[in-house]
């Protein structure tokens, strides 16, 4: 295993951090007032900065430290962060992001720009008031002599690239500085990690600056570390004698020192401060939140992707040797293989589990994308939007997360473009002005539904039909219901829309939407209320690797259906025999269509005498497929198909079975949709 | 065996990088040649690059030293070192020496 890039584990974190800033960053736009966005923001862009100038980035670091002094008067509460500043200091973290992953296609001009704009937007917001409030305002209560500090890192805290040092110097720039180390944590040689923390400082600041100037100095670190902040003026008893025991002489004069940046003394003991003693430590955290982060310490680890799909395929070929080793120990009269066998396809199961698991990865990863593509869309179509998310948790697998975003991004822009009205028409409505898009995730049994649903206007049935009609895709007067209207919004190059826009209006999208779903083997629903809105709803499996199905023969081959489309089994019977021609099962009153698959696969020998019938749904259609047997269930390890059969659609995949053959994977929504035509021939036959 | 530190088996002189990237090779150097003799010199002065784990290291040297009654001599502390001490708020000379066991060069 080679060891990761470390400019590669940068651009990762990096990711991750333009995650965060661009969530605070729109959040801050919904709650311009609240500090902790602000703080969070420049969390993320000091971590960028300082990790970028630590792997060779400088023009990262040069560039975000000129935001960082721009947005400085954000941070400071002088001004309120408005939509436009918004805007531009999101082109501006999109430009880190272009430096960080294609420096290529940056160009400086542009940068510069964008930095002009942000000091434009920051410097043409200067309210009066403020300033003048901050000239008339009383001195501060919080204002003292000076303050008494104990600073405590959590270990880790130099591995993240953050130096305490660093922090001393800048605490000093405050004001005069007595640091004094503290070394009774240094553990020996043995028991050491060189790379953690063990020091901690005891600084006394005569400096008669605010709390908030202190807070300024640890902000990026605050959650991790300890700050005990005493105003000097307030202490009185003496300090823990351990601490300045080791002291033994005055000070150096500062002329004497080399790097005089932080000024040591040996305070006298009567004015040392009882730091730990207080309980008024204002930036401690609680016990559990301390625990909390401990845990989140060590409760992760980055592991790159590849190795996750190496594992995954791995696993895979555990699984199909351990099917062929249970067949071997079924087809013999060995117990003990027998039991060695069982043992092995438990913990074959148990890895599958396990190893599927780890690629699990929460879709709120997902859906912190598009708040962005919100926000843009609604800006540039003049439509004011609420965006909500809920089900963030939801798991899902990670392949399937990437292959989720392009159809997402469709379905979100449509409802944005042709779902949801202008604000004259929906104020003409009687709706709010600010219309709604809502994504949610939830698990249900072994799929996961994830749904885009807006308050928009609706689709209109009436003009999918009338242009279903003026392309020929039906017969002009034909009895269809809305359901099967909106259907023809997944056929190829269909649009209603009355104009074309960069967004939408080509009959370019739903058609890839739906195939992109159904490749991911998930299917895709519609529902519509006029003047109420439209909910998309997308159904997918947890993962792409392994499957749970449902063995079959027909003739002489064997094919797998996905468990999860599987409703139930039953027999054909002999009265849904004589109605061959008709293909329609009586399955406890309701008429379910069914496909043989004998002809459809064009089996050859003779049927088994007892037909069985697998009843399969998709959404809210149900089919029956028939088969000559069902063998069982069968952990279904996925083989894609080569190109050569690309344009077989009815089959998903392949998987090899325990004897070493092979078996096809039955694609349910190809046959479902199969089905639908031949009951539509059917139908069209019956008519004339 | 000679007794003397100053003699060149006893002693380890620390590399010009002694910052967080590389102080895991010079934890295991200094522990490797400390598991194999009672007393340590460690000559300080190519340390061109140093930060708190640097100090963290010497100082736990110090300790251990101190604690298994093997003495540890630290000897020529480069001006970079001396630096980074005074930056940490080991700022005299005499606070120094409180922390770190020197021999003076020349003495």
């Amino acid at each position: 295993m080679s060891a990761m890039d470390p400019t590669e584990v940068f651009r990762q974190e990096a990711s991750e951090l333009f995650e965060v800033l661009e969530g605070a960053l729109l959040d801050l736009g919904q709650r311009p007032d609240d500090r902790e966005l602000v703080d969070s923001a420049f969390r993320a862009l000091h971590t960028i900065k300082g990790s970028g100038a630590m792997f060779g980035f400088d023009k990262v670091a040069s560039f975000t430290h000129e935001f960082e002094t721009a947005f400085d008067r954000v941070r400071k509460g002088e001004i309120k962060p408005t939509q436009e500043l918004i805007s531009v200091a999101l082109a501006a973290k999109d430009y880190i992001r272009a430096l960080i992953e294609d420096p290529q296609s940056t160009d400086d001009i542009i940068g510069e720009a964008i930095l002009d704009d942000l000091r434009r937007f920051v410097s043409a917001d200067q309210p009066a008031a403020p300033a003048a409030a901050i000239a008339e305002a009383p001195p501060a209560e919080s204002k003292q002599a000076g303050w008494h500090l104990y600073l405590e890192f959590e270990s880790h805290i130099l591995r993240n690239g953050s130096n305490p040092l660093d922090l001393l110097e800048d605490l000093c720039k405050l004001g005069p500085c007595f640091v004094v180390p503290v070394t009774d944590g240094i553990p020996f040689l043995d028991e050491m990690e060189p790379e953690d923390c063990y020091l901690k400082w005891d600084v006394k600041l005569h400096a008669a600056c605010d709390k908030d100037a202190i807070d300024d100095v640890f902000m990026f670190v605050q959650d991790e570390m300890k700050l005990t902040l005493l105003p000097l003026a307030q202490v009185e008893a003496p300090a823990p004698a351990p601490l300045f025991q080791l002291l033994d002489e005055e000070p150096a004069p500062m002329a004497e020192m080399v790097a005089p940046v932080v000024e040591v003394a040996a305070a006298p003991v009567a004015e040392q401060p009882v730091a730990k003693a207080e309980p008024k430590s204002e930036a401690r955290p609680e016990p559990k939140a301390e625990a909390k982060r401990e845990e989140r310490g060590i409760a992760t680890v980055r592991v790159q992707a590849e190795r996750l799909d190496e594992l995954m395929d791995r696993v895979g070929e555990l699984v199909i040797a351990q099917a062929r080793l249970s067949q071997l120990a079924a087809s013999g009269s060995d117990l003990s293989i027998k039991m060695i066998a069982e043992e092995i396809e438990r913990l074959a199961s148990s890895l599958r589990d396990t190893t599927m698991g780890a690629r699990m990865v929460p879709i709120g990863s997902l859906f912190g994308r598009f708040r962005r593509l919100v926000h843009d869309l609604s800006r540039d179509l003049s439509k004011p939007v609420e965006f909500v998310t809920s089900g963030e948790d939801t798991e899902l697998d990670k392949t399937m997360i990437e292959c989720l975003a392009d159809p997402l991004v469709h379905l979100i822009r449509n409802a944005i473009d042709h779902g949801i009205e202008d604000t004259a028409t929906r104020a003409a409505n009687g709706k709010t002005e600010q219309g709604r898009i809502e994504l949610a995730a939830v698990h249900s049994g072994a799929q996961v539904l994830v749904t885009v649903k807006d308050n928009g206007g609706g689709l209109n049935t009436a003009r999918i039909r009338a242009k279903a009609e003026e392309q020929g895709l039906i017969a002009a007067g034909a009895v269809l219901s809305d359901h099967e209207i909106h259907q023809f919004l997944f056929h190829p190059g269909f649009s209603t829309a009355q104009t074309i826009s960069a967004l939408s209006g080509r009959g370019v999208g739903m058609d890839v939407v739906k195939r992109t779903i159904e490749n991911m083997r998930g299917s895709i629903d519609l529902s519509t209320r006029p003047g109420q809105g439209t909910t998309v709803t997308l159904r997918l499996p947890l993962t792409l690797a392994i499957i749970e199905g449902l063995l079959i023969r027909v003739g002489e081959g064997r094919y797998i259906i996905p468990l999860s489309a599987v409703e139930e089994c039953v027999e054909l019977t002999a009265e849904d025999e004589r109605s061959r021609g008709r293909n329609f099962l009586n399955v406890r009153g309701n008429l379910v269509p069914f496909l043989r698959l004998r002809e459809l696969l064009t089996a050859s020998g003779a049927p088994d005498k007892h037909q069985k019938t697998i009843i399969i749904s998709t959404g809210e259609t149900r089919v029956g497929l028939v088969a000559d047997q069902i063998i069982g269930n069968h952990q279904t390890v996925i083989k894609s198909l080569s190109k050569l059969h690309s344009d077989v659609t009815i089959f998903s995949g392949a998987t090899i079975l325990g004897d070493g053959t092979a078996a096809l994977i039955l694609d349910v929504a190809q046959l479902v949709t199969l089905a639908q035509s031949k009951v539509e021939k059917q139908h069209i036959s019956e008519a004339a | 065996m000679s007794s003397d530190v100053t003699e060149p088996k006893w002693s380890l002189r620390l590399p010009a990088d002694c910052s967080i990237a590389a102080i895991r090779s010079v934890y295991d150097l200094i522990r490797e040649v400390f598991g194999r003799q009672d007393r340590l010199e460690i000559d300080c002065s190519s340390v061109d690059k140093a930060d708190v784990t640097s100090i963290q290291l010497l100082l736990s040297t110090a300790k251990t030293g101190e604690a298994q009654g093997r003495p540890v001599v630290l000897t020529s502390f480069s001006q970079s070192l001396r630096n980074t001490l005074r930056r940490a708020g080991f700022a005299s000379d005499a606070m120094i020496d409180q922390h770190f066991p020197q021999k003076k060069d020349g003495t």
